[in-house]
């Protein structure tokens, strides 16, 4: 999970069924949007220094969302870099 | 002609292999540059630097032997990526090619590294549970 700098009254967090979490902190008890990114789990949740922007990473894909929930890009560059090699073993 | 008998898979050795190449797959660490310009994305063998247009990939690494565990950006200098590997802090100069090595700063993996920008200190933690801090 990480705080929002740019609206110190969110902040966002991520779970292993792919959703992320917007926090509202300023009402009680907190509310929250969740929002599906394609993906199984949210590994990494890191919120921009001086932006309303949100870098998400799932599984291997980089995500950046804004603090509406709205994906505006997505990186699948880390899929592309394996080379597949599978051994069999024989008992 | 191919022949293929199951009883020659050696199933915990193939769901060994098969999650070894999904953690390859899945990304351990991002970060924003200290401006809001740039993000860093690390998995076990690939190193990308993206900026916020479309995630652009501008720089690629993928030379680091060992596996990259977490990373981080310089506090203070953007063109420079703090890389956690085994035992070591892998200094990346993106914009030079460059690589220089922070060695002994742990007996096990770096798992995670926090920068501060103000104090201009790096904190990390490792699998050896110590939790290390350095100035520069």
């Amino acid at each position: 999970m990480d705080f929002v700098p740019s609206n110190p009254e969110l902040f966002v967090s991520g779970d292993a069924d792919g959703l992320l979490y917007i926090w509202t902190m300023s009402q009680q008890p907190p509310s929250y949007s969740k929002h599906k990114l394609g993906g199984n789990a949210v590994k990494l949740v890191r919120s921009s220094p001086n932006r309303p922007l949100v870098a998400v990473a799932v599984d291997n894909i980089l995500y950046i969302i804004d603090t509406s929930g709205t994906a505006i890009a997505s990186s699948n560059t880390h899929s592309r870099s394996v080379g597949l090699s599978v051994a069999f073993f024989r008992v | 002609m191919l022949f293929f008998e199951f009883k020659y898979l050696n199933f915990p050795f193939f769901f060994f292999f098969l999650l070894r190449f999904l953690s390859l797959l899945q990304i351990n660490g991002i970060a924003w540059s200290s401006d809001g310009s740039l993000i860093v994305a690390s998995s076990e063998n690939l190193v990308t630097i993206h900026t916020l247009d479309n995630l652009d990939v501008i720089y690629t690494d993928n030379s680091t032997i060992d596996v990259v565990s977490s990373c981080s950006f310089f506090p203070g200098d953007d063109t420079i990526v703090l890389l956690g590997i085994y035992q070591q802090i892998s200094l990346w100069c993106f914009d030079k090619g460059t690589k220089t090595q922070l060695p002994n700063a742990h007996q096990k993996a770096v798992q995670s590294i926090a920068v501060s920008c103000k104090a201009k200190r790096i904190a990390t933690t490792s699998n050896d549970y110590v939790a290390a801090n350095f100035f520069f």
